[in-house]
């Protein structure tokens, strides 16, 4: 049994903090869906768990098994464990999704995988994602469509085997037909291996598939309320609305960057 | 040394302390030539003439352990079509010349090097491909990989000369550089004295996208594993131009245990 547990947890961008006191346990085999409007700490909370440098933990812990996460570089938090389905994975030209993949299986054992496991091994996950046989041979999501991208964290979170995955918004980007192979790869990894997920998505059609047996509405850089498929339907028929007057919350609006003027030409000016 | 090679060839040549050979590509002969630089090499001297229509696959890997001098002169006749290949991954010296001249029409030469300059060992390289004739076609594409007080330094110019029309002259410099206290001076030249011609040139030097590396650590891999990987990528045109699938998987295992992708290490090692 592994657990994942994170208690009153503060984190900052560019010294604006975005979670204000963030607490969530994540055990094997458990599903939580992490729900919420736009710009109120989702990815935030993932990334900053996975160890992106971007973000800076100012309070709280985050332990594995009891284990401080947040003492380990990011390399050492995934051999622990810990996986990160993101949002925009990188394009890596000149390294080819099998050597990506062997080289992080490696990184993880004594011994190097023996090159007919691993080629069985990844024509399965590939098989498995129903993506096209040369996969293994292209560069890392290079020249990728957005679902190809999603479908390909999937195939590297089947042959890494996490104990807990985070996938952020993995289902964005896939067509219905994508969706449902995504949702039946995500949940026989978590067969075989037992995985704890925690899972952020807009939709309720990825939750339904995925049969959360948790979830949680995160609002202004705190979990609000937590319950379990229902109130994912919930949310999905009646919105945030009604979680911001019940629980007296106010979601953060999500920043646009706005068009910066760098000034004008000279201009001539009329007498 | 004069050496002539006829018809169908496939010569591999291990070179210790020195060598000078001048190897004659017959008319219409195609083949490969491999030189190894042995641990204990010194100098490669090379003149190669290529003959009409003949084609060569020439490629040079360097194992010298000290400081290494490569001079090379190709002259290429009508229809002759040379793809050449340097790997340089030797935590040594290496002093690399060459210049390629393009004499008649069709001749058409291609260049591709990967060099490692680690610590302190200065890797330069003078490159000239000139264009004597119109209807020409030459490209030289060099990547290197700098690691902590490396030193690379690269002329890489396109010479095309008065009355060759029609000629081309590309060229591309790629320069990752990782690690602290490097040295990196590339000057590209495209020399042009005519006026219909086609010729580019690029020059990138750069560290590795901070994004890249997270996302690689993300899946386990340590900083020096996910720059290793990198730099087999940067290395990876240039190997591949090695046929002999035998010698490919041999010279790759070096590479990547040389960039430091074998095994669990860590940053520390």
């Amino acid at each position: 049994m592994t657990e994942l547990v994170i208690q009153d947890l503060h984190v900052s961008v560019e010294e604006k903090e975005i979670l204000k006191g963030l607490d969530l346990t994540v055990r094997s085999g458990e599903t939580h869906a992490l729900m919420g409007p736009n710009g109120n700490g989702k990815s935030t909370l993932l990334a900053a768990v996975m160890g992106n440098p971007k973000f800076t933990v100012t309070q709280g812990t985050i332990t594995l098994d009891g284990k401080n996460v947040l003492e380990m570089p990011v390399d050492e938090r995934s051999k622990a464990g810990l996986f990160l389905g993101m949002q925009y994975p990188s394009e890596i030209s000149g390294v080819t999704n099998s050597d990506f993949l062997r080289s992080a299986i490696n990184a993880r054992r004594e011994q190097p995988i023996g090159l007919f496991k691993f080629i069985k091994e990844m024509d399965k996950a590939i098989e498995q994602l129903e993506m096209k046989p040369d996969l293994a041979h292209r560069f890392l999501n290079d020249g990728f469509s957005g679902g190809e991208k999603k479908r390909n964290e999937i195939v590297q979170m089947m042959m890494l085997k996490p104990s807990i995955a985070m996938l952020d918004e993995i289902d964005s980007g896939l067509d219905v037909d994508a969706l449902r192979i995504v949702s039946n790869a995500i949940k026989q990894c978590q067969s075989e291996m037992n995985t704890g997920l925690l899972i952020v998505s807009h939709y309720a059609r990825f939750y339904e598939y995925l049969q959360p047996t948790h979830a949680h509405i995160l609002i202004d850089g705190q979990i609000v309320v937590s319950g379990d498929q229902e109130l994912v339907e919930k949310v999905d028929h009646d919105g945030y609305e009604w979680i911001e007057k019940e629980y007296h919350v106010k979601a953060a609006k999500e920043e646009t960057k706005q068009p910066i003027s760098l000034g004008s030409c000279a201009v001539k000016q009329g007498a | 040394m004069e050496t002539i090679l006829k018809e169908t060839f496939a010569r591999t040549i291990s070179v210790s302390g020195s060598l000078e050979n001048d190897p004659i590509v017959a008319p219409q002969a195609q083949g490969t030539f491999f030189i190894t630089l042995k641990p204990d090499a010194k100098a490669l001297k090379l003149n190669i003439t290529m003959q009409e229509e003949s084609h060569l696959q020439l490629f040079i890997y360097n194992q010298a352990e000290s400081a290494a001098d490569v001079d090379i002169r190709i002259e290429m006749q009508k229809d002759a079509v040379c793809r050449m290949g340097l790997l340089d991954l030797q935590n040594a010296p290496l002093h690399w010349n060459q210049l390629v001249e393009l004499q008649n029409e069709g001749a058409d030469f291609e260049i591709l090097s990967g060099q490692l300059c680690m610590a302190d060992q200065k890797k330069t390289g003078d490159l000239e491909v000139r264009h004597t004739a119109g209807h020409t076609h030459g490209e030289i594409r060099n990547f290197a990989v700098l690691l902590d007080r490396g030193n690379y330094e690269m002329v890489a110019n396109g010479n095309i000369e008065k009355n060759c029309p029609e000629a081309q002259s590309h060229q591309a410099t790629r320069v990752l550089t990782l690690g602290e206290d490097h040295t990196a001076k590339v000057i590209p030249l495209l020399l042009i004295d005519e006026n219909e011609v086609k010729a580019s040139h690029a020059l990138t030097i750069g560290q590795p996208d901070e994004e890249q590396l997270y996302y690689l650590q993300s899946r386990g891999l340590t900083t020096k594993q996910a720059i290793g990987l990198l730099s087999v990528g940067y290395f990876l045109p240039v190997l591949d131009m090695i046929e002999d699938q035998d010698l490919h998987d041999r010279i790759r295992a070096e590479m990547e245990s040389k960039v430091g992708l074998n095994g669990r290490t860590s940053d520390t090692e």
